[in-house]
C-alpha cells in the first residue's frame, strides 16, 4: 500500500456513509418500477431500468460491507431474467416480492462486519440535507401512487407504494415507516384500508401516524378515518403540497423550546421554589431578587412571560411592570403578579398598570405552571405571527434580515463562514396571469415548503418579497451552497404544479454571496442580488456565486 | 511492462456509477497506479488517445456504451490495439468469464470487490501476464 491506509480507510468510510444514506432512494426506485413493469410488462425501457438498478445493487453493495444485500439483488436479478420471459407467473411474482422485501430488510439492518467506526469527516455531499424520512404509501392505483411517491421525493421522504395490504404488513414490520398514506378503500374490499389500520398491530405499536385519502368526502367516510386512528384525511386527487404539509406536521416530534420565564421576586428562597416547579414543568427560568437589574437581564434573556411579586422592598411589582411597558419592544410580554394580597380592588388595580393576571399565594405548583404555560404559548403564538409570513410560514423581511445581522455578527467572531441566497421565481408574473393568482400562491407555498423540508435545522429560510426568497446557511462555503441550491433547484424543477387546465412546471433562480469576504450586510445582501440578476440575465433557471 | 518500477501504471477507467468510481479512485491511490476514471465510454474513447494508458479496466453493464463496445471503440485506435483490458462485472459465471475474455480481455475482476484489495488484485494480474 502505497497511500496512507489510514486517511484511505476514512475516505472510504465517508463513500460509505454517503452509500448507505442513498440507499432508501436505490431501493424505492427498484420497488417502483417493479410495480410499473407489472402494469405494464412490455414496457422493455422501464425492465432495463429496473435490471440495471438491482444488477448495480448485486455489484456495489457488497463493496460497501452490505453482503447479504448483495447477495439477495443477484437473485433478484436472476429471477427478474426468469420473469421477463413469463410475467404472468404467480409464483415468479410471489419470489420477487418477497426478495424485494429482503432487500428493505437488509438495507436496514445496516453494514455487515466490524461495525464501522464513526468516521470524523461527514462527506459533504450530504452535509447540509437531512435524513429522508421513510413513508408508506397503499394505494392499487397505480400510476397516481407512483407520481405521489416521486413528488415526496423532492420533499425529502423516501416513499414506498404498496399495492396490496399483505405486502406492506410483511414490510412494516421489519421496517415501520414515519408516516402511512393509506386509500380508504381498496380493490381487495370497501374500507379495507381503515381496517387494515385498525388491526395492525405494528401501527400501534409505534404510534404511526395514517393519512388517509379517499375520493369521497362524505361524512361517513371521513368518520370511518377519525375511528380507524387517522390523524389526516385528504381528498383525491391529491394536491402534493396539502400531502407534504400533513406529512411534516405528523412526522416532526414537537421539539419547541422550553418558555423562558423571568421570576423577579425579592424572597430567594420562594424564587427558587417558583423556578424549580417551573423548571420540572420543561420551562427554562430565571430569577431575580432586585427589580432594578430588570432592564439589563431583558434584553438578553428574552422572556416569554415575566413572573412579577407585588411587593418588593425597592420598587412595587405595579411600578416595575410600567417601567418594563416604557419600552415599546416589551409592550407584548406577558406580566403576571404574584401576591398575598386578596382584595380584589387591590387586584383589578395591579392589571390595570400593565399586568395581564394575579396569582394569589400560596399558589399550588399545577395552578402556576398552568397559567404560565397558557400564556407564554400565547405569547408565542402571536409573536410568530409577527414574525412570520402569513402565505407561507417562512420569517418575514424584517425578521430575516435581523436573524442574518446575528448570523454575520456569530460568523465572524466563531471565524466560520456563512452563505447566504436568493432566490427567484423565474416568470412567476406570467404563471400568475396564465393560471391565476391562487395557482401563483401555491406554486410560492410549494417552494417555501421544499426549501424547509430539504434544509438543516440551523439553516433559515426567509421571504424576501413576493416571489423572492433568501436562504441563511451557516457553516456552509459558498460551493457547498452552490451544489445545494443547484439540488434543490433541480427538484423544484420536476415537481408538476396543477392549475385547473394542465400541469405545468417552474424553475427558479438563485444568487450566492459569503461571510467572509462580506463583513456587513449591506454588502453580503448586495453582492447575493447582483448575482441573481446575473443568473436571470444568463437566461434563468441556474444559480451563480458573487464575482470575487 | 517493463517501466513499471519507474512510473505509475497509467489506468483507464470506465464506470458509470458515481459511488463505485470513487471508490476505485481512493482504493487505486497512492503512486503505483495513476487512474483516469471516466463516466462512460464515449468520455474514454475521447480521452484515450492522447492519454496513452497502460491498462484499459472497464465496467461491462453501462447505460448506452458497454464495456464490450468500449473497448471495441478503444481497440479501433492504433496506439490501443494490444493494450492490456480487464474488465470488472458482477457477473462471475464461469461462462460469462470466457465470454469476456475471449473478447479479448486479459482477465475478469468480480464485483463487489474489495475496496482495500483492488489494488493488489490489479498488480497480480499484471504481473502473472
Amino acid at each position: 500500500m502505497n497511500n496512507a491506509p489510514l486517511a484511505r480507510n476514512q475516505k472510504l468510510l465517508a463513500l460509505q456513509q454517503s452509500y448507505i444514506a442513498q440507499l432508501p432512494d436505490k431501493l424505492a426506485k427498484i420497488r417502483a418500477y417493479w410495480e410499473q413493469v407489472q402494469h405494464s410488462p412490455d414496457d422493455s425501457e422501464r425492465f432495463d431500468e429496473l435490471y440495471r438498478g438491482v444488477h448495480s445493487l448485486a455489484g456495489s453493495a457488497g463493496t460497501f460491507s452490505f453482503f447479504t444485500l448483495g447477495q439477495l439483488a443477484r437473485q433478484t436479478e436472476q429471477q427478474l431474467k426468469q420473469w421477463h420471459g413469463q410475467p404472468h407467473e404467480a409464483a415468479l411474482v410471489q419470489t420477487i416480492n418477497d426478495l424485494l422485501a429482503q432487500l428493505l430488510e437488509s438495507a436496514a439492518a445496516g453494514p455487515e462486519g466490524k461495525p464501522a467506526p464513526v468516521s470524523e469527516t461527514t462527506p459533504t455531499v450530504t452535509k447540509t440535507q437531512s435524513a429522508k424520512q421513510l413513508v408508506y404509501i397503499l394505494d392499487d392505483d397505480g400510476t397516481h401512487a407512483e407520481e405521489l411517491a416521486d413528488q415526496l421525493q423532492h420533499f425529502n421522504y423516501c416513499s414506498i407504494v404498496f399495492s396490496d395490504t399483505v405486502q406492506l404488513q410483511k414490510v412494516m414490520n421489519t421496517k415501520p415507516p414515519a408516516a402511512l398514506i393509506s386509500n380508504v378503500h381498496l380493490k381487495e374490499g370497501p374500507w379495507r384500508g381503515t381496517q387494515f389500520v385498525q388491526q395492525s398491530e405494528t401501527i400501534q405499536q409505534h404510534n404511526i401516524p395514517v393519512i388517509y385519502v379517499s375520493g369521497s368526502m362524505d361524512w361517513q367516510t371521513r368518520l370511518a378515518t377519525v375511528r380507524a386512528a387517522g390523524r389526516a384525511f385528504l381528498s383525491k386527487p391529491l394536491d402534493v403540497t396539502a400531502v407534504v404539509e400533513q406529512l411534516a406536521q405528523l412526522t416532526t416530534p414537537p421539539t419547541e423550546d422550553p418558555y423562558r420565564v423571568l421570576i423577579v421576586e425579592d424572597t430567594e428562597l420562594l424564587a427558587q421554589h417558583y423556578a424549580n416547579v417551573l423548571q420540572n414543568a420543561g420551562m427554562q427560568t430565571e430569577v431575580l431578587t432586585d427589580a432594578s437589574q430588570l432592564l439589563d437581564r431583558l434584553p438578553e434573556f428574552k422572556p416569554e412571560l415575566i413572573l412579577l411579586d407585588l411587593y418588593m422592598p425597592c420598587c412595587s411589582g405595579i411600578e416595575a411592570a410600567q417601567v418594563i411597558r416604557q419600552n415599546a419592544s416589551y409592550n407584548s410580554i406577558p406580566i403576571v403578579f404574584l401576591s398575598t394580597e386578596q382584595a380584589l380592588g387591590r387586584q383589578l388595580s395591579a392589571m390595570g398598570h400593565g399586568g395581564d393576571d394575579f396569582l394569589q399565594k400560596p399558589i399550588q405548583d399545577q395552578h402556576l405552571i398552568a397559567a404560565v404555560s397558557i400564556r407564554a404559548q400565547r405569547f408565542r403564538t402571536l409573536k410568530s405571527l409577527m414574525i412570520r409570513d402569513s402565505l407561507t410560514g417562512l420569517l418575514n423581511h424584517i425578521t430575516l434580515k435581523q436573524n442574518l445581522q446575528a448570523a454575520i455578527a456569530q460568523t465572524l467572531r466563531s471565524n466560520s463562514v456563512l452563505s447566504f441566497v436568493m432566490l427567484d421565481i423565474d416568470h412567476f408574473k406570467s404563471i400568475n396571469d396564465t393560471h391565476g393568482h391562487p395557482c401563483g400562491d401555491r406554486v410560492i407555498k410549494t417552494l417555501a415548503r421544499l426549501l424547509t423540508e430539504r434544509l438543516r435545522k440551523s439553516d433559515i429560510v426567509g421571504r424576501y418579497g413576493g416571489e423572492e426568497f433568501a436562504l441563511l446557511l451557516p457553516d456552509t462555503d459558498v460551493s457547498v451552497a452552490t451544489r445545494l441550491v443547484n439540488g434543490l433547484r433541480e427538484d423544484f424543477s420536476r415537481i408538476g404544479h396543477s392549475s385547473t387546465s394542465y400541469e405545468f412546471r417552474v424553475t427558479f433562480s438563485a444568487g450566492i454571496a459569503s461571510t467572509p469576504p462580506h463583513t456587513d450586510m449591506d454588502s453580503l445582501i448586495r453582492s447575493a442580488d447582483e448575482a441573481l440578476y446575473d443568473a436571470k440575465h444568463a437566461g434563468r433557471n441556474r444559480v451563480k456565486m458573487q464575482l470575487v | 511492462l517493463e517501466n513499471v518500477r519507474q512510473s505509475p501504471i497509467r489506468v483507464l477507467y470506465v464506470e458509470d456509477e458515481d459511488d463505485i468510481r470513487m471508490v476505485a479512485e481512493i482504493a487505486l491511490g497512492g503512486d503505483v497506479f495513476e487512474l483516469h476514471a471516466c463516466a462512460t465510454g464515449q468520455e474514454a474513447v475521447s480521452k484515450a488517445a492522447d492519454l496513452n494508458p497502460d491498462v484499459l479496466l472497464l465496467d461491462v453493464m453501462m447505460p448506452g456504451m458497454d464495456g464490450p463496445s468500449t473497448l471495441d471503440q478503444l481497440r479501433k485506435l492504433p496506439s490501443l490495439a494490444d493494450t492490456p483490458a480487464i474488465f470488472m462485472t458482477a457477473k462471475v459465471q464461469p461462462s460469462e468469464i470466457q465470454q469476456l475474455k475471449s473478447l479479448g480481455a486479459l482477465d475478469v475482476i468480480a464485483k463487489p470487490f474489495d475496496p482495500m484489495g483492488l489494488a493488489d488484485q490489479l498488480r497480480t494480474i499484471l504481473e502473472a501476464a
